[in-house]
């Protein structure tokens, strides 16, 4: 199955892409804990193209593309806005003491941790493209 | 995101009811400074009812102990975290400067320890 949404750069959007990844974890049978680990992952990347793409410009879009196979996950997240270079993003902290510790860069750090794949490219002509998977580990 | 608080000798508990992410995350940092204006500087967040947490979500909460112990002598403390809140907060290595608790029991009465 699959399904692409054209969503407008706007933060009311994460409620509806939270909402379609839950009906399709239900496909791919993903435990209540691997869905909450793809709904942390699909707001922080539809958050980086709403916010530091699209810089909230609700007149803009960007497309949401979910796809489940058996066992499978594929999320694909596309946007046209300001042109993102990894290397920028802030270091994890995770070590400093409360009076110093920041959150920044923490968003695709946790997108790496949870899901079982993530790529970031960009394509000719700039458009971004983030593609993560999910892999349902079923027991027994 | 449901937000509902209620105040037990001066502790305020603010109970969190469903996605904790940049949608929602403005709405309970605005209900912890009203709280903060009206003095309630012992704060408890109730998160038993947090479907998941981003990272903006872990903002609000980092940046609102920090306004509390800072400027306030207060503190946030967090309690009843679902598995997958909990896991989040462990991987952004939270667990060492927020004070966390199972419950909102324990984590009320640590005001008065």
């Amino acid at each position: 199955m699959r399904e692409k949404l054209t969503l407008p750069a706007d933060r009311n959007s994460l409620a509806d892409v939270s909402e379609l990844v839950e009906r399709y974890a239900g496909f791919v049978h993903l435990s209540v804990t691997e869905l909450h680990d793809v709904q942390v992952a699909v707001a922080e990347a539809c958050t980086n193209a709403i916010v530091h793409g699209l810089h909230e410009d609700s007149s803009r879009t960007f497309e949401f593309e979910i796809e489940s196979d058996y066992n499978t996950l594929t999320i694909t997240i596309r946007e046209n806005g300001t042109p993102y270079v990894m290397e920028e993003v802030a270091p994890v902290d995770l070590t400093s003491t409360w009076m110093n510790r920041k959150i920044g860069g923490l968003g695709i750090y946790l997108i790496n941790e949870l899901m079982d794949s993530a790529k970031f490219s960009t394509e000719p002509g700039g458009l971004k493209v983030v593609r993560m998977t999910k892999n349902a580990k079923r027991v027994g | 995101m449901n937000i509902s608080g209620q105040v037990w000798n001066n502790v305020v508990q603010i109970n969190l009811d469903g996605r904790f992410d940049a949608a929602t995350a403005p709405s309970v940092e605005q209900y912890i400074r009203d709280c903060i204006g009206r003095g309630l500087t012992h704060v408890v967040l109730n998160m038993a009812n947090v479907q998941y947490i981003a990272s903006a979500g872990l903002r609000v909460v980092l940046a609102m102990t920090k306004e509390l112990r800072i400027t306030h002598r207060g503190d946030l403390r967090v309690a009843a975290l679902p598995e997958s809140v909990s896991k989040v907060f462990e991987l952004s290595g939270l667990f060492s400067v927020i004070r966390i608790f199972d419950d909102v029991p324990t984590a009320t009465q640590s005001f008065f320890g």
